[in-house]
Formats: C-alpha cells, structure tokens, sequence
C-alpha cells in the first residue's frame, strides 16, 4: 500500500508544558490532538482530547461516524502514519505519543489490545487461525512448537469456541463472523492485555451472535479483571458493556457519566437527542425525536460550540465561544452553555 | 381494510450449487426460501425480521419479480406477477420499487442528484421535459432535502440525503409498494430517526405499503404494523409487532427479543443462543430450528412443524409454543 507522508507528519510529542500524568490513571490521554492531511492544510478531527482510565475500568464511548471515537486509539496506538498527533497518552509513565516504532511494537497486543469491527478482514486469510493464534503467543510469552499450540487451544476454549481442537486448523473464511471475532478475542487475550479495547465488536454481527460476544466480553472482564473501551455507536452495547460512558461528537467530547446517569438524565442536548433517535422495545409508541441536520465536516466546523447549529437550543453564545464542562452531578458533566442538572432539553412527550 | 396490495402464496425458491470441488462435484440444494406466504395491505408496513442467510432479501427479490420463484405464486394488486418479460410485467414494476441498504452503491456516482430522480420519467417519456423536471422538484421536496441538493453528485450528499434521493426515485413512477431493504442500516443513529419518520410521512400521505426489511427489532417495532420473523427459509412467527415482542411464543423470537442489548440486561440473565444458523445447503430435518432449542423434542427432529393460527390473530410455527426459554435462565 502507499502511503502518502506529507512534511513534518511525523508524530509531534508536545507535552513538556503538561501537568503531571495521573498516577492512579492506567492510561493517562492528556491534550490529544490528530490531524490530517487535507487539501487546504491540515485537518483536525480530534480536538484536545483528556482521559483517564483506572485500571479494570469499563469505559463506553459513543458517537456518530466522524466523531473521532476510533481515531484516538489508532492515533494512541502509533497506527496513524499520515496524521499529526499532538499531546500525550501516558501509560504506566510511559509516553507512548512519539514512541519509536519498535518500542511501540511492544506495546500493542500485550499492554494495549485492540479488537476490530469486522474480525473476517481484521484476520490473515491464508493463515490457519492456530497459527496466528500461536504467533502471537511467541510474540508476548515467548512460547513455540508444541506449547505454543495447547495454549493456542486452551484460549481458544477461553473464549468458547466449539471442538478447538480442530478449529486451530480452520483458515478464517471457514468461520462465521461470531467465531472469527471470538479468535479476535483470542488473539487480543494472548498478550495478556491490562487495556483491551474494542472497536464495534458487535456492529458486523447477526442479533444473537451480537449477545454471544456481549456476554462473552462481560465475562473476560469479570474473570481477568482487565480494563475494557467499548466504541460503538449502538447505545444499547455500551449500556450493556460500560460502567462510565463519554459521547462523542465531531473529535470533541460532550459528556461524559456514569452509565445509568447517561440513559436516565443526559444533560448535553446532543445526547439527549441521540437517545431520544432509537426506537423503543417497550412503552408506547412515539414519534421519533431527530435531531435535524448532520455532523459537520472536520474540515468545516462551526465557531464556537460545534453542536450548535444542530441544537435547537442554542442561544447567540453558543457560536462565540465553545463551552466548558459543566459539572451537573458527581461524575458527571456536559460541555454546554444551557446544561443544567435535570434540565431535559428534547420533549420526549410528543 | 384496505385492498390488498401484495400477496404470496407458498414462494420456495431453490439454488443449485456446488459444494466440493472441480466440475464433477455433486450438486447440492440451498433452499432459500422455502413456502413463504405474506401480504401486505395498502397503507401497511409489514416488518420482515430475520439473521443474515434467512432469505429476507431473496423474499424481496421473489416479491419484485426480479428473480422468479422456483414454486409457488407472486399476486401483485389482485393479479398474478408474470414471469413474462411483456408489457404488463413492466407496468407492474412501475407500482413496486425497492429501496437498498447501501445508498451510495443504488446512485449513480457520475450523474447528478435531480437527474437520477427524473431519470425515470426520462426512460418512459412520460409529460414533457419541463413537467418531469418539476415532478421531480416536488418529490425532492416531499423527501425533505433542500434545492441546492438537485445538481449535486451523490458523494456530495450526506449519507441521510442519498438515501431521500433514493427514495425520490423511488416514488417517481408513483407506486403502490415500496420494498425497503435494511433501509437505514448503512445510516448514523441520529440520521436514523429522519428516516424512519420520513417513511412514516410518506405512507401516511400516498397510502403506500411497505415490505420492510430489517434485522433491528427496535426500528420494526416503530414502523411496522404486523411483524413476520424467518428463520433458514420460512417463517417462524407472525403477528402484531406489541403482541410479538411483548409475548414472543417461538423460542427463537424470544431468543431475538432477549439478544436486544438494553441497560436492564445488563443486570438480569439473558437467554443467549448456542452457536450459528447452520447452513441453508444443509438444514437440519423437522424444525429447522431445533439444534439451536432448549426445548427441541423427538418430535421436533422428525417433524417440521407448521405455521398455526394463535389467539391474538398472530401465528406460530412450533411444536411447544407454550414453553418459554426465561424460564431456562
């Protein structure tokens, strides 16, 4: 593949005039900024990113495409070579924004695991899934030959694929998608991850297969105690997945509370519209809530606050300035000018 | 009731493939669809639920005549879909359109927005330029996009507007019935909801109906009025769509309803289906649901049980409707 690397789009480390990382943190993202190349300049499609993620954490982020969700972990994880990333993600003191390759290498899959949305392409087609499997057992246990593969089959067991045995020896397209994206979790498992992240796990998948790798998720945090990122732009996973949940909107985070907070008193118009969007299963039935409009271009966003000209609360200090985080409860709050604590914005009643 | 729009009686339609390898392989049967029978009434959306490899959308296909069932009958407004290439088979098109997942692949990506949406009325030479030109104005205002979109390139739009263009399109050549094909799945949630609502508008006001397709329980719930849930080929349940979901008597639309991620589940157990869809080249004998069901029985491996009436005015195909898989967890 080429690639094109315009001047200076080496990653930038840029954090000498950070405040020291959070010690307690398991990863520390402090100012993360990513840029790409575009036609006029660059292109900023995360703005200034802060998180902290305490060790076991479960951690769900929501957002529309676009939202920058996806691109923070490529940019943490040194997979964007075209991009300018700024800021600092810091991880057991140390920095990993502007890390050389091969120590970065080191990184990925045994510190930091990261799953795909679609396990069929994410998987070597011409390898058998024990051989990748076991590849990555070399990589981060050291293990070969005959020990490689038992542990190969016991992970493969792990995560309850039938007859392991013998599917170590299946190539992935004589798979399903539920099974590929269970050896996903294998091989993310192999490296013995204290971070596992996950990007759509279940967006690929069929509904039932979608509750076979819910629970199987569930289950790998209750039993390895690892902290977990859910992305997904389906809030019922991340309801299920997360204990705290940030939304996402065009590379800038809007919200951020505990996860029966987020469902039962939103306070960012945005996500309250975003929940008001889905369908329900129960109660009556209403007509949907839209939020109207569509998410602006990285390259094109509006002055002020982002959501904005989408809002149908905005006021004129809306478009002069982006707003702070309002603190609207513990552990909660919302970067709007009009939040406030048990203010709903959308009316759900028509 | 409204008159009858769509009716199928028994559709199977079968492939032939083969299974190993080189040319001397022997031939195997996929049956896709298999004694499907459905209708859908005018100003009605009828949900069609199922997993990927059910044959939802080889259903859609049978339905628009595009491919031709290898039994059974296709009734279109009272008459029986011909397999006929004539002229009554092309005036019978024109009253039933279909609407794909994917927008940007249904649109041409060299030619602009508004002549894509007349492009119809261009082929048939129906009215006169300038009446076809303002009969697509109108329905871009009908779908709600803006003017300016008019002249634009699909990959111009944003996913939400290419998919009201493909619905102009759509109902350029006014028809009676719109076949929707995961219509919004390819869409960002909040784009979602325009779309649903727009669908919702549009029936109300032309008195369309709707097949639609979907594998989101949550949107059918919202848009349709009867629900058929399939499973490898046939259909395992029906009924209306509050009845269904509330009081699922199929095990494996209670597994479907249960297998919804939602936060009361993440406390409560959920019932969690064991292992895949197995192949439609092989499907299991009986039931062809019975390796996946808690409650398969001798009956159920030797007997395909058939589609029966319940009280609700729903129906059920299943030899032990009464059990219930929470009663498992």
């Amino acid at each position: 593949m080429l690639t094109f690397y315009p001047k200076n789009s080496f990653p930038v480390r840029n954090a000498s005039h950070l405040p020291e990382a959070n010690q307690l943190a398991l990863l520390s993202v402090e100012n993360l900024s990513i840029s790409f190349p575009g036609s006029h300049g660059w292109v900023r499609v995360l703005d200034n990113f802060n998180l902290d993620i305490a060790p076991g954490e479960s951690l769900g982020i929501v957002g529309e495409s676009g939202s920058g969700k996806s691109v923070t972990w490529l940019g943490v994880l040194g997979l964007l070579p075209s991009a300018r990333v700024e800021g600092s993600a810091c991880m057991s003191g140390t920095e990993l924004i502007g890390l050389s390759e091969r120590k970065l290498a080191s990184w990925r899959g045994k510190r930091i695991a990261m799953i795909f949305q679609d396990p069929t392409s994410s998987l070597n087609p011409v390898h058998r899934i024990g051989v990748q499997i076991a590849e990555s057992l070399r990589l981060h246990q050291g293990l070969s030959g005959a020990a490689a593969r038992t542990e190969a089959r016991r992970f493969l067991e792990r995560v309850h694929i039938p007859d392991a045995a013998q599917k170590l020896n299946a190539y992935p397209h004589e798979l399903s998608g539920g099974m590929n994206q269970r050896v996903m979790i294998a091989l993310a498992l192999a490296g013995n991850p204290d971070l596992l992240v996950a990007d759509e796990p279940t967006t690929a998948l069929d509904v039932t297969i979608q509750a076979q790798i819910v629970e199987l998720l569930k289950e790998i945090r209750r039993d390895t105690g690892m902290a977990l990122v859910t992305i997904s732009h389906d809030l019922g996973v991340i309801a299920e997945l997360a204990d705290r949940v940030l939304v996402m909107y065009a590379g800038r985070r809007v919200e951020e509370a505990p996860v029966e907070r987020i469902f039962k008193s939103a306070g960012h118009p945005y996500t309250q519209g975003l929940l008001a969007a889905v369908p329900q299963m129960t109660g009556v039935r209403r007509r949907l809530v839209t939020i109207p409009g569509q998410t602006p271009e990285a390259s094109n966003l509006p002055p002020g606050c982002v959501f904005a000209p989408r809002c149908p609360f905005s006021t004129p200090a809306c478009d002069l300035s982006a707003p702070s985080p309002v603190s609207l409860h513990r552990d909660h709050w919302a970067a709007c000018w009009e939040a406030e604590a048990g203010r709903q914005l959308f009316d759900l009643t028509v | 009731m409204t008159p009858l729009l769509l009716e199928t009686r028994d559709l199977r339609r079968v492939y032939d493939v083969r299974r190993g390898q080189g040319a001397f392989a022997p031939p195997d049967q996929l049956v896709a669809v298999d004694g499907v029978s459905l209708t859908v009434r005018a100003g009605e959306t009828l949900g069609l639920v199922g997993e990927s490899g059910c044959g939802k959308s080889t259903t859609a296909k049978l339905v628009l005549g595009l491919i031709r069932p290898s039994s059974g009958q296709v009734l279109f407004e009272g008459e029986p879909l011909t397999s006929l290439r004539n002229e009554i088979w092309r005036r019978q098109r024109r009253r039933m359109q279909m609407v794909y997942q994917d927008p940007l692949g249904a649109l041409d990506p060299r030619i602009d927005a508004g002549r894509q949406v007349r492009e119809p009325l261009d082929i048939l030479r129906q009215g006169a330029p300038s009446e076809r030109q303002d009969r697509a104005l109108a329905l871009f205002e009908a779908v709600g996009l803006p003017r300016a979109c008019f002249d634009k390139l699909p990959q111009e739009l944003s996913g939400g507007q290419r998919q009201r263009v493909v619905l102009a399109r759509a109902l350029i050549m006014d028809p009676s019935l719109l076949v929707c094909d995961e219509p919004i799945s390819a869409l960002d949630v909040s784009i979602q909801a325009q779309v649903i609502n727009l669908l919702m508008d549009l029936q109300d006001r032309l008195g369309l109906g709707y097949l639609f397709i979907s594998h989101d329980l949550r949107v059918v719930r919202q848009i349709a009025h009867r629900v058929a849930v399939m499973y490898l080929g046939r259909i395992v349940e029906t009924g209306a769509p509050d009845d269904l979901f509330r009081a699922p008597a199929h095990p494996y639309t209670q597994a479907l309803v249960s297998a919804i991620p939602n936060l009361q589940a993440r406390l409560s157990k959920r019932i969690v289906l064991q292992g895949d869809p197995p192949s439609p080249i092989d499907a299991p004998a009986g039931c062809a649901f019975h390796p996946r069901c808690p409650f398969a029985s001798e009956l159920c491996r030797h007997e395909r049980p058939a589609l029966t009436g319940k009280s609700n005015g729903g129906s059920v195909a299943c030899h032990h409707p009464d059990r219930h898989l929470s009663a498992l967890v």
